[in-house]
């Protein structure tokens, strides 16, 4: 390693050290500036998720009323991409939390938590224990398929998704499958499969329709299908399922595609998430847009609060922060070689073959060829990048 | 039974396929605190969203929290907030006093800032924090703690598995004091090129007295020394208060100049009677580059003129130093025969010539000198 790559990489690390409170502190002069908007109280009665508020509050030791606050939060979290509901969620089983034999529903949503701050062995252990006991728990079956799937395990995976029980239901576990068998180079087969389960299953609505038609257009993008991929993310976007990750996923497509305005309007006042800044500033930057310098601000100090903190979980998106808005290949590549340590997902390969190539760095992807060509992954999104990379090594 | 399974598994997948991601962002909490002067003080701060969930501002529930709402409630607020932290030490606790609401930026989030002062009996060795906000209801909440004290900025990550955080006290001022004057001894005595200039001064006193007495040579030194003092500290104080600013490579490049030509002048005198002056106009140089050593040590910016008077005693007593041993030294010298005399100007040329390397090493980027 050059010194100048060492020093990078320590001045990635140790750059959260220095950061602290920024901004000066003001006091408004104007009564009606909006600090923050918050769920209207007339609507606070119709969550589900304030009922198991009010309900837990009176009694934060019932373990049924802290799972149903726990579910609900989780639910919020993930169709908000609001890691704060998860807070929550984990708040409630306090009192469960920490026990080395806590319940088994308490352990499967731990595990839920955990992976969601990427925390993949703490989860495993959380979902190999339940598993053990309980081969049939349905829940922890398919969390555990997409733990592993993850950390690159397809062969677990698919082992997983295989034995999901009857009472999982078949679009939970041909869902599943498809989504491994991408990653084992059985894409077009999965995609047809799945393609005729959306279109011809009346069975399949609501969340899980959704969930369905977003691993579809994802198989459909690896493919090259991109016509395909947009008709599902059109149908997404249209309908119950248009959370902040499938916006995420389809502004992905749109600057992928070369369009970066199209992208910009998808998210126009979609809200704040992490993973929706990240997108907007990357297509700001591509078009020249003013708003670039408040956005990259926003994500500059998100990304060293969680780096000063040591949360860095978002190490993908602050890699791609740093390679597509700040052109900053050096500072990106380490954070993209940490996240290729903990997930192996497309999105995780691609980072690293991007960085790797821009830094001029071939050898630092070496691992993702090789797990390429282990696991048979194929992906238009990879094609490119790996034949840029095997000819950068050809020249060297 | 299984909708929820599907949201599991999706949330699972998503959360894993986007990373962490957040609707407004993850929550974090700060909290400054300051000693200075034997008085505490700081700011706790809190996302408007965040403390809503606490303790409810959105008073007429549209779903808007405004400055209005806030500002009704203000006292009620700032004393609400603060009693989710604590400021103590050896078993006591200290009272806070919350002064009026500001609020903050944090990415892209409007936080509420509580300025407070802390009454605090006398703290033993150590200041114990205690931070549990939003911990009860957000247990991925993190409150990042800076600790502002004369020995510099300590940060903590409070979690609620560690609510607590105990930060060694300094000793206040007195240790401030110490800690600046021995950083000013310290580069004075480390610093060679400034005990050459010293040296340079004092061999010129010599050679210009003309075999006078010790009471008229101590008599020139004082003068030239105290010039040399009055000099660098009035370019020390502009340059640590950034009014005075030339960068670190220019000024170090021109301290070798004038190391040069306090010898050359030694040598072929232009400066005789007279020394102080040249002294004086050296020293404005020399102060800049210790106001760049003492911008590395990375001062309490509440303290700062503390931290550079204390540093220019532990400068001026270096310096003192030197005079004591090195007076003495080349008056008996230059007492001595006609060899020791000439050692006197044969040290000018030495120094005149190291001066001139240094110059070549720091404006050119040569290698030629090993320190």
């Amino acid at each position: 390693m050059s010194i100048r790559r060492y020093l990078t990489i320590a001045g990635i690390w140790l750059l959260p050290l220095t950061a602290g409170t920024n901004a000066e502190a003001v006091r408004p002069g104007d009564d009606a500036l909006v600090l923050a908007v918050v769920q209207p109280r007339q609507q606070n009665g119709s969550s589900a998720l304030n009922a198991a508020r009010t309900a837990l509050a009176a009694d934060p030791q019932n373990l049924e009323l802290a799972l149903a606050l726990a579910r609900a939060a989780i639910e919020e979290g993930r169709e908000q991409a609001n890691p704060r509901r998860y807070g929550e969620a984990q708040a409630a089983l306090a009192p469960w939390w920490d026990g080395l034999e806590p319940p088994t529903e308490v352990r499967v949503l731990r595990a839920v938590i955990l992976q969601a701050f990427h925390n993949f062995l703490a989860a495993l252990a959380d979902l190999d224990s339940v598993l053990a006991s309980e081969p049939d728990n349905a829940q922890a079956r398919f969390s555990r398929a997409l733990v592993r799937l993850v950390g690159g395990d397809a062969l677990g995976a698919t082992a997983d998704c295989q034995q999901l029980p009857v009472s999982a239901g078949r679009h939970v576990a041909m869902t599943c499958l498809a989504r491994v068998a991408a990653m084992r180079g059985a894409g077009a087969r999965a995609y047809e499969k799945l393609g005729r389960l959306i279109a011809a299953d009346p069975g399949l609505t609501g969340a899980m329709r959704g969930f369905a038609i977003s691993i579809a257009a994802d198989l459909a993008i690896g493919l090259g299908l991109d016509s395909a991929a947009e008709r599902y993310f059109m149908e997404a976007a249209n309908g119950a399922a248009a959370d902040v990750p499938l916006l995420a996923a389809y502004a992905d497509y749109l600057l992928d595609s070369g369009r970066a305005a199209e992208a910009l309007d998808l998210l126009k006042g979609k809200g704040e998430a992490d993973i929706l800044l990240l997108r907007r500033a990357i297509a700001a930057k591509r078009l020249g847009d003013a708003r670039l310098e408040e956005w990259s601000a926003i994500l500059d100090e998100r990304f060293a609060a969680a780096a000063a903190s040591g949360n860095r979980v978002h190490l993908r998106e602050e890699a791609r922060y740093r390679l597509e808005v700040l052109d900053n290949p050096q500072e990106a590549l380490p954070l993209a070689e940490a996240n290729w340590q903990v997930q192996k997902e497309v999105a995780d390969a691609r980072i690293l073959l991007a960085c790797a190539i821009a830094s001029g760095e071939a050898s630092v992807a070496a691992s993702v060829v090789d797990f390429v060509r282990k696991t048979g992954l194929r992906d238009s999104r990879l094609t490119p990048l790996l034949n840029q990379l095997s000819m950068m090594g050809a020249k060297s | 039974m299984i909708r929820f399974l599907w949201a599991l598994a999706v949330s699972a997948l998503m959360m894993l396929a986007c990373g962490t991601a957040s609707a407004h962002t993850q929550s974090y909490g700060y909290l400054n605190v300051v000693l200075s002067a034997g008085k505490t003080s700081g700011r706790l701060e809190l996302a408007a969203a965040d403390a809503d969930r606490l303790i409810g501002l959105d008073s007429d529930g549209n779903g808007k929290i405004t400055w209005g709402e806030v500002r009704l409630r203000e006292r009620e607020i700032a004393g609400a907030l603060l009693a989710q932290i604590s400021i103590g030490g050896g078993g006591r606790t200290c009272a806070l006093a919350g002064q009026p609401l500001m609020t903050n930026r944090h990415g892209g989030e409007t936080y509420l800032a509580v300025p407070f002062t802390a009454s605090c009996p006398r703290l033993g060795g150590s200041l114990d924090i205690g931070y549990r906000l939003m911990f009860r209801t957000d247990a991925q909440h993190r409150g990042l703690v800076t600790v502002a004290a004369a020995a510099g900025v300590q940060s903590f990550v409070m979690t609620p598995a560690s609510e607590t955080v105990s930060v060694a006290a300094t000793g206040g001022e007195t240790g401030l004091f110490l800690t600046f004057v021995k950083h000013g001894i310290h580069h004075i005595l480390i610093g060679f090129d400034h005990i050459l200039f010293v040296i340079t001064l004092l061999l010129g006193t010599v050679i210009f007295s003309n075999g006078a007495g010790p009471g008229r040579l101590l008599g020139d030194a004082a003068r030239v020394v105290t010039a040399f003092t009055l000099a660098h500290s009035l370019t020390l104080g502009l340059a640590a208060f950034q009014i005075l600013r030339i960068p670190p490579p220019v000024t170090e490049s021109l301290i070798a100049v004038t190391i040069s030509l306090a010898a050359a002048n030694n040598l072929w005198p232009l400066v005789t009677r007279k020394l102080w002056a040249l002294a004086m106009g050296f020293g404005l140089i020399h102060g800049v580059g210790f106001a760049n050593v003492l911008a590395e040590l990375d001062l309490p910016r509440q303290s700062l003129l503390a931290a550079l008077l204390s540093f220019n005693i532990g400068v001026e007593l270096g310096q003192l130093t030197i005079v004591v041993v090195g007076l003495p030294l080349l008056y008996a010298i230059g007492r001595t025969h006609r060899l020791g005399r000439a050692a006197l100007p044969v040290s000018s040329l030495v120094i005149l010539a190291i001066g001139g390397a240094w110059f070549a090493d720091r404006a050119f980027g040569f290698s030629l000198m090993p320190f």
